[in-house]
């Protein structure tokens, strides 16, 4: 049977962001994709060359509106870095708090999808109603329902209420007991398991090879994870878990996120119990010199900022890796054998997050001689800018 | 499908007889959490002009225009991404926050502009605008509160003629009075006049109040290293790394960087041969010029 092309995208493949995904279909069955990005190109690194560091903080944080704790955390460590400061230890523990519960309104989210994705839609709602929870308790601490601006430059904006501390103390408890019982649905429920079981297969080696990250390559068994492996903040000091499952299809990556869910509610009682004294934020100088690289395990996977200033008020360059563009080779392996009906599922199961995928980066591979060319900016003005 | 379904049913059951999560918001207004972060507001009677909140604003939403004899802050709405970074930079805490969310209109012109001109807080008090900060140098006792307290960086500590004392940039300068109220040897007052000469720091220097008084601060550590033996205590009992060894002709000798030390003295009680000396004065390049007489 010859093979047709069929074109998904770019209007919502899975969720609600553009993309083009090219697959090319034999029957049912995909053999082959070829992923177009770019579609949500903003020229951030451009922009941010022209921004103090004060401001550029938000506009780091404005790259993905749902991870942006984690944007926020990886551009400050960047310039705090760069600027050698040292950040107070009570500030430290703050964002780790903030930096998980993000992570956990993240993840709600995305399960809540996956379970719409398949026609649940009674556990979407669930889900999407306890989501609410934690976004009255993000609300409460940053002053903002999504866009938090609680990561500062040396520290973080505000401290934390002893009012609030009890109120995280008594609620979280009890959304931990409902997280269980959705894990449970989630493992036995026929409607989801027969959907995600053995869809989207992919061994932990091949992942690894092609560069995957987050929970998308702890689901097929590798241990990988920068909060455990590079620590950053007061991860050092936190006893935690890092979650694997060896099945390595669609079904282990939604578990090792609701699995994550369940841990880092432990993590955030833990902060909370032993959050340190002290003052919440330093000062940092206005001209900075020096490169700095912040690594930080976000929601989908782990975000690198690196900064390099040379003495001035704005930065010199500033380069952004977002976890996404690092999954997009290994979600192209997972769809090789699937039915057309499973596109959704196994896309939605890596977390895809486009918009913060679209970076300035020039790749030219030669398809016949397999060498890879790089082109000077004097070459790219001469092909591609008409006037 | 031999599996068991784990019972949903009777959580759906149970919402029946239960309030609906959502809220019927026009007529009923919902629960707004304490630290929200809503419109923020501008007192005019503590504004003191220094253009601070137009420096940080990452959206330029807040810009500083002319209106009847004042340069005021004019705040658009439609701009602003709610950081709250002016109301943690203001000097003077002229912006406060509000929990105010409901800002749609249907005109452009309801986001911009000021409700009335206000008249300035000087000009209430029967005062002219502050021009520039006098340094006085034969009060200041060099305790360095004041380059510590400044907002925009204006005053910063260098080393001249044998003091530390504080150089003032005019043009970093907001006019915040931080430094004003801080000096504890009122060594720093207003003027309303702009000087004639403009310096950071004066090219004569007066005696310090504190030489004066016959009390001395150490300035200096000096380290013989005839008598050391290169046991590298004093390095490491270092807190900030002002002492480093080196290897100089086949002996480790210690290195003292005076920028970076504390004078706490714990390098004079760990040397076990007592080859370290404080002195009253700095070392001789960074030393005062005396003056002919």
């Amino acid at each position: 049977m010859p093979a047709i092309s069929l074109i998904v995208g770019p209007q919502h493949p899975a969720l609600h962001e553009a993309e083009r995904f090219l697959f090319k279909v034999e029957g049912e069955t995909v053999i082959d994709v070829i992923p177009r990005i770019g579609y949500m190109h903003r020229g951030i690194e451009k922009l941010m060359e022209t921004k103090t560091f004060i401001e550029g903080l938000y506009l780091a944080e404005r790259i993905c509106g749902i991870c942006n704790v984690a944007h926020t955390l990886c551009f400050a460590e960047a310039v705090e870095q760069a600027a050698d400061v040292e950040v107070p230890p009570r500030a430290k523990y703050l964002r780790v708090i903030a930096h998980e519960l993000n992570r956990l309104h993240s993840h709600l989210l995305l399960l809540g999808v996956a379970a719409e994705l398949m026609g649940f839609e009674t556990l979407f709602m669930l889900f999407w109603r306890d989501r609410e929870l934690v976004m009255s308790l993000f609300e409460e601490l940053t002053g903002n329902r999504v866009i938090s601006a609680y990561v500062r430059v040396g520290g973080v904006t505000r401290d934390i209420s002893p009012a609030l501390v009890d109120k995280m103390k008594d609620k979280l408890p009890k959304l931990y007991k409902r997280i269980e019982r959705y894990k449970k649905v989630l493992s036995e429920d026929p409607t989801f398991t027969t959907r995600t079981m053995d869809v989207g297969y992919i061994s932990g080696s091949k992942l690894l090879a092609l560069g995957a990250v987050g929970p998308t390559i702890r689901g097929s068994g590798v241990k990988i994870d920068l909060r455990y492996t590079d620590p950053y903040e007061a991860y050092d000091e936190i006893p935690f878990k890092v979650i694997t499952y060896k099945e390595g299809d669609s079904w282990a990556r939604y578990m090792v996120r609701v699995d994550e869910c369940l841990e880092l509610i432990n993590i955030i009682l833990y902060a909370l119990d032993h959050l340190p004294q002290g003052p919440i934020c330093t000062k940092v100088p206005r001209t900075i010199e020096g490169k700095g690289e912040g690594r930080v395990e976000a929601p989908r996977g782990e975000v690198l900022h690196h900064t390099i200033w040379r003495g001035g008020v704005t930065p010199w360059r500033h380069r952004v890796r977002t976890p996404t563009y690092a999954n997009i080779p290994g979600v192209c392996e997972m769809f090789k054998g699937y039915h057309v009906a499973d596109i959704p599922v196994i896309l939605g199961s890596i977390d895809p997050c486009f918009a913060c995928t679209d970076r300035t980066t020039v790749m030219l591979l030669d398809a016949k001689s397999g060498t890879r060319k790089t082109m000077t900016i004097g070459e790219i003005k001469k092909k591609y800018w008409r006037r | 499908m031999g599996k068991k379904i784990p019972s949903l049913i009777a959580e759906v059951f149970s919402y029946l007889f239960k309030k609906p999560a959502t809220h019927k918001y026009p007529f009923e207004k919902p629960v707004i959490a304490e630290g929200f972060r809503g419109k923020p507001v501008f007192l005019w009677n503590r504004c003191v002009e220094c253009g601070v909140c137009e420096d940080v604003c990452p959206t330029f939403a807040i810009k500083l225009k002319w209106t009847d004899g004042r340069s005021v802050p004019w705040y658009d709405v439609s701009r602003c991404c709610f950081c709250y970074e002016c109301i943690y930079n203001c000097p003077t805490n002229a912006i406060v926050s509000s929990t105010e969310f409901e800002l749609s209109s249907a005109k452009k012109s309801a986001y911009e502009g000021l409700p009335k001109v206000p008249i300035a807080p000087y000009v209430l008090a029967g005062l002219e605008k502050i021009r520039y900060m006098k340094i006085d140098y034969s009060k200041c006792v060099e305790c360095e509160l004041c380059a510590a307290v400044c907002p925009t960086h204006a005053i910063t500590m260098v080393i001249k003629d044998g003091r530390v004392i504080p150089s003032y940039d005019v043009d970093l300068c907001v006019f915040c009075h931080k430094c004003v109220e801080i000096c504890s040897s009122e060594a720093i007052s207003p003027l309303v006049k702009f000087p004639e000469k403009v310096e950071k720091i004066p090219e004569k220097i007066p005696e310090s109040p504190l030489e004066k008084a016959g009390l001395l601060r150490y300035r200096t550590i000096q380290i013989d290293r005839n008598i050391c033996t290169g046991c590298t205590l004093c390095a490491r009992v270092c807190p900030t790394e002002a002492i480093t060894m080196k290897d100089i002709g086949g002996r480790l000798l210690p290195i003292y960087n005076i920028n970076k030390c504390l004078f706490c003295g714990q390098c004079y009680e760990a040397c076990p041969v007592d080859a370290i000396k404080f002195l009253p004065d700095l070392p001789p390049p960074l030393r005062r010029r005396k003056s002919k007489k």
